[in-house]
């Protein structure tokens, strides 16, 4: 299954499993969520920790993750992974120096795990250098005034990557050519915000043309930090950086991706659809990690959201969602072709047009009642 | 302003399809119309998941936006539909950047009482064709270009434009004829080296350029962006100046100039070539003053000024109307009529019948009518008759001639202001036509035609179509090149048919009883007796006779002939049969041995006399004469004898090998029955006899025979026919013989004639 170039959207529940192959022996893996009733039969999330295990590269016997991206340490995007810790040896964690400012009791066992394994890799990485080894790497992302205290002392320079640069680095190995992602965020400014503005922000590109579009990655970004990507990207002319052909509908296609209270009115940010519109390379498609949408919302309600997926559809060529498209229990997998065009594998057209049933069914049928129909 | 319940009723439909559609239709709010009579806009969105996709067809969103115009007479008119975006310009039937053209013909495919259900259900068609990129598939006709015709004046264009070479584009000059203030036709083209031989007083020439690649889809708004075009399919900015100025010269201060642009957009039929479409830039009389001016000055501010207008000025395109046959299909295509294209017509008579055929002959393309009439057009016949109150006083040939022309400018056309009584062929060079049409209903003509056709037969079909009295039934008759017979002999068949089978109303109507006729003068004591009828009595029968006649022609074999009786519809008369028809093969014709007539032997009567040569042979064996009697008419005018039918022997005849003896008994009946049945058309004429194994000349016993026939009767006949069958036991062969009591008395001895 993680033999072929591309990427993997995985349904488990509202939450984020973006599984991205760069090649048979490396693959990354972005945010995880094991649920445990997921292992049950008839529950169509699937038990991630149970197939990375079975399906990823073997070293020397283990299954084997080149890198585990955390795009911030909220259990939605974390959990499983004490357990994947234990069963898959990670060569790299990528992640936000943020985690080291949450306080455990703050943080969720796996999110602590995750914190612990952090620190255990710093400590390594200063010991080692830039030539420490698959198991004890990392990658951080982002600034943080906290990189200046004495604990981070020695980090290799190598090892951190601000918004504004890309990564060709994975696992100690220069995959250029293969893998490129240039990181957007977190914002030097936003790292003491609400921990989903302090998500890790990505284009990744299996390639080396970011312009061809690769996938947008924002964790649980909402609209102003998003709008802040691409007015800095915009700014410094790498409009490049944000070509798109597939997209992680940020926040498990939450509305405030595109929608603000405003004077307490929900407020469209069009602007911030226009531009992702624009950044699209050809006909794109947006995928939303969550259970099936509803078809409305009420108010005060979780993502997903019906607002946000309708927006999504009016700008992108497709989109799916982890729950409703694909088949049960099996992630959405886009190949990369050798032209950097992205398709989905199982594409097909589903045979019944809904609108078509709708148009009937509002338009009435003219047959008399096939029960018997009593008047007093 | 508010909606009215037309727009409340497609706000409400949309709702309930929103309601059914989980999502995958949606309604967003209206506007209100902008003013009493206007649209309401609502916005709708639509998924497209299930749509299947191909290269190069429309790009879905995964959701589609669109903005639908509900007028305000909805559903009575239907709604219109915009998409929110502009991703969609230069596909086909997308205009103007964002107007979807749903319908290709809205009268047909909008139905109002399915209202938006079924505009919707269309917008998914629709959206389904898009994707596939088959909204102008390869095996349709291609939908022209968008042009927004903005001009006063529109162009007909006339003629076939001509080819570009395959990588460049074609200049020249088109020839532009003003018809009217508001229109000019297109006429001819010409190539730059090559110009118009003359120019009228309200001709034009036009610049013309014809592209060898497509513009965009929507063409260029603004002069400017035309101009870019032209540079971006090859032309220098500096070209098309020139070019313009070109033709600019000659042209009067308040004088627009034309621009005749042409790319290759268009296309006839399923997976035909692709043709150029046409289109027409109105170019202002200022700078086309701005252009003749630079000509002959120094002045770079012309210059200067003419790019500062090109700049922003908007093109101004004149509405083009196609007569081209490359880009056109004419709308009687299969149809009876169209066999009449390009076909050259002789109408004889331009009266009731003719001039209604007239203008159905020039409307199904005929290239050249010629109509021959001496009559003159007088009031009483606007009546009825194709004229107008202009004509009156006018000859109906010319009258006619000036109407089919005015139906078409390119009619070749000859007025024949002859007494066609007189006859046809010594006025009229007939081998030209390909159709000759009688209708004169005139026995004159008829007579004249017959004696024609007798002579020399027809290089073309001839049809022959008249009214009843009442002009309640039609008929036309139909006679092939080698259908040996003309108007006459064609009426007598078709007279005897349909007495024969009926119906009486057709008998009635066409062969009334002497009693019931009832001549009618319009024009009490100083007009020719003719029948009474409305324009439309005679609409219904032209139209019809004239149908029937082209189906005949192309169905008959080339030797037959055929007559139709129509009956115009009527409440009043459920029962009447509205059409009868009768194919007639051709008769046998030969030439009397004594005095030179043509005898018209009717297969009837051929077959009749050949049955009972076969009888006497199986009855009293071969050697055996036999004989019987011979009806028919003779018609010294025409130096004709119509041979219509042939009896056996009457009982109490006398058959040796040596002669026959024709009896007498029940022959006064016999007589009499096929003159009933022929209308009385057809009488005894003669005699028939065969001889067994000798030539069939006539012998003694058969000159006596007609000399007792002739002189001896109480009551003789004028001349008599003889009929002998030569060789009747192995090859009949048929000699003729017609004998005058005259000739029979020159030679008779003084006491056989009583002296």
């Amino acid at each position: 299954m993680l033999k072929q170039r591309g990427f993997l959207f995985w349904p488990v529940g509202c939450g984020d499993a973006t599984t991205i192959v760069i090649d048979a022996d490396n693959v990354m893996q972005v945010d995880i969520r094991h649920l445990a009733a997921s292992a049950e039969k008839d529950d169509d999330r699937v038990p991630i920790v149970d197939r990375l295990v079975e399906h990823l590269p073997k070293k020397n016997g283990k299954p084997y993750l080149a890198a585990f991206v955390l795009t911030h340490p909220d259990l939605d995007h974390v959990l499983g992974f004490a357990d994947l810790l234990k069963r898959v040896v990670i060569g790299e964690l990528w992640f936000t120096p943020r985690v080291f400012r949450e306080y455990h009791s703050e943080l969720s066992d796996d999110a602590s795990v995750f914190k612990r394994e952090a620190e255990r890799r710093v400590k390594a990485m200063i010991k080692a250098g830039a030539g420490a080894a698959a198991g004890d790497r990392l990658r951080l992302i982002g600034f943080d005034e906290l990189l200046q205290e004495d604990e981070f002392r020695g980090f290799p320079k190598s090892a951190h990557t601000v918004p504004g640069n890309a990564v060709t680095v994975v696992d100690g190995v220069d995959c250029k050519g293969l893998f490129r992602a240039f990181v957007h965020a977190p914002f030097k400014d936003d790292s003491a915000k609400e921990r989903n503005e302090t998500s890790v922000a990505m284009q990744i590109v299996l390639g080396d043309d970011p312009a061809a579009g690769g996938v947008l990655l924002f964790g649980d970004l909402s609209y102003p930090t998003i709008r802040k990507i691409f007015d800095a990207t915009a700014q410094a002319r790498q409009m490049d950086n944000l070509a798109w052909q597939l997209m992680l509908a940020p926040h498990h296609c939450s509305k405030s991706a595109m929608y603000q209270d405003e004077d307490g009115k929900l407020t469209l940010k069009q602007d911030i659809l226009d531009d992702i519109e624009a950044a699209q390379v050809g006909q794109g498609t947006i995928i939303a990690s969550c259970e099936a949408i509803p078809a409305t919302n009420s108010k005060g309600d979780n993502p997903p959201h019906a607002l946000a997926k309708e927006r999504y559809q009016e700008i992108a060529g497709a989109f799916y969602c982890t729950h409703e498209d694909g088949k049960a229990g099996e992630p959405l997998f886009f190949s990369v072709g050798t032209d950097a065009t992205i398709d989905y594998v199982e594409m097909g057209v589903p045979s019944s047009d809904p609108l078509s049933g709708a148009v009937d069914s509002a338009r009435g049928g003219a047959a008399p009642p096939s029960e018997k129909v009593g008047f007093g | 302003m508010s909606w009215t319940d037309g727009q409340r009723l497609g706000l409400e439909q949309l709702e309930d399809i929103e309601a059914a559609a989980n999502g995958h239709f949606t309604v967003g709010e209206g506007s209100d119309p902008r003013a009493d009579g206007a649209p309401a806009v609502v916005q709708i969105t639509l998924t497209t998941r299930h749509i299947p996709r191909a290269k190069g067809g429309l790009p879905l969103r995964a959701r589609e936006k669109f903005v639908v115009h509900i007028p305000a007479r909805f559903p009575l008119e239907y709604p219109t539909i915009h998409t929110a975006h502009n991703r969609w310009t230069g596909f086909p039937h997308v205009q103007w950047g964002s107007q979807l053209c749903l319908y290709q013909s809205p009268n047909l495919e909008y139905v109002p009482s399915d209202g938006m259900f079924g505009f919707v259900d269309r917008l998914r068609t629709w959206l389904a064709a898009g994707a596939l990129g088959q909204l102008d598939p390869d095996d349709a006709p291609l939908h022209p270009p968008a042009v927004s015709a903005t001009a006063d004046e529109c162009i007909v264009v006339q003629t076939n434009a001509p080819s570009p070479a395959e990588d460049y584009f074609w200049l020249g000059s088109a020839r532009l004829a003003y018809r009217h203030q508001y229109r000019l036709d297109l006429t001819a083209w010409r190539n730059l080296d090559d110009s118009f031989e003359s120019i009228g007083e309200n001709e034009r020439v036009a610049a013309a350029i014809i592209l060898n690649k497509p513009l965009p889809f929507e063409y260029p708004q603004t002069v400017a962006a035309l101009m870019g075009q032209l540079l971006e399919q090859g032309m220098s900015v500096e070209l098309q100046l020139k070019f313009m100025r070109l033709f600019s010269i000659g042209g009067k201060d308040d004088a627009p100039l034309y621009f005749v642009v042409g790319a290759p957009m268009r296309r006839l039929e399923a997976g035909g070539e692709l043709k150029t479409h046409i289109a027409v830039w109105r170019v202002d009389p200022d700078a086309a003053r701005w252009l003749r001016e630079s000509l002959q000055s120094e002045d770079m501010a012309l210059d200067d000024a003419f790019y500062d207008w090109a700049l922003t000025a908007k093109t101004t395109w004149c509405r083009v109307y196609e007569a081209r046959p490359e880009v056109t299909i004419r709308r009687d295509i299969n149809s009876r009529a169209s066999w009449l294209s390009g076909k050259k017509v002789l109408l004889l008579g331009s009266g009731a019948i003719g001039s209604q055929v007239g203008e159905y002959v020039v409307r199904a393309g005929a290239g050249r009518v010629d109509i021959a009439d001496n009559g003159v057009v007088g009031p009483g016949i606007l009546v009825r008759q194709n004229f107008v109150d202009w004509d009156v006083g006018f000859s109906k040939a010319h009258g006619l001639e000036r109407r089919l022309k005015a139906i078409n400018p390119n009619l070749a056309s000859e007025v024949h202001r002859k007494n066609l009584a007189r006859g046809i062929r010594s006025q009229i060079a007939l081998s030209d036509f390909d159709l000759i049409i009688d209708a004169t209903a005139s026995n004159f003509v008829a007579t004249a035609l017959e004696q024609e056709i007798a002579a020399t037969p027809l290089p073309c079909p001839l049809i022959s179509l008249s009214v009843s009295a009442k002009a309640e039934f039609g008929m036309v008759m139909t006679a092939m090149p080698r259908a040996g017979c003309g108007p006459l002999q064609l009426a007598r068949r078709a007279k005897f048919a349909i007495f024969r089978e009926g119906p009486a109303v057709f008998v009635d109507a066409f062969w009334p009883k002497r009693e019931d006729v009832k001549l009618f003068q319009p024009e009490p004591g100083c007009s020719e007796p003719t029948f009474t009828g409305s324009a439309i009595d005679l609409a219904i029968h032209t139209s019809a006779l004239l149908n029937l006649a082209i189906e005949r022609i192309e169905l008959l074999p080339a030797d037959s002939s055929s007559a139709d009786f129509i009956a115009a519809p009527s409440i009043r008369f459920p029962q009447r049969p509205s059409h009868r028809a009768f194919v007639f093969k051709p008769p046998s014709i030969t030439t009397d041995g004594r005095n030179n007539f043509r005898v018209v032997i009717a297969p009837e009567a051929k077959q009749e006399m050949l049955a009972w040569i076969a009888r006497n042979k199986r009855v009293r064996g071969e050697h055996v004469e036999t004989g019987g009697l011979l009806f028919g008419a003779i018609d010294e005018s025409l130096k004709t004898i119509w041979f219509d039918r042939a009896s056996g022997p009457p009982p109490d005849s006398i058959a040796s090998e040596e002669n026959f003896v024709c009896g007498t008994e029940g022959t006064q009946a016999l007589t009499e029955h096929h003159s009933r049945v022929s209308g009385r058309s057809s009488g005894f004429i003669g005699i028939w006899h065969t001889h067994p194994v000798s030539r069939p000349d006539p012998s003694t016993d058969d000159l006596s025979a007609m000399a007792q026939l002739l002189v001896l009767e109480r009551r003789p006949p004028r001349h008599t026919l003889m009929v002998i069958v030569g060789f009747a036991a192995d090859k009949p062969q048929l000699a003729a013989y017609l004998f005058h009591r005259r000739d029979i008395q020159i030679f008779l001895p003084g006491h056989w004639l009583g002296q």
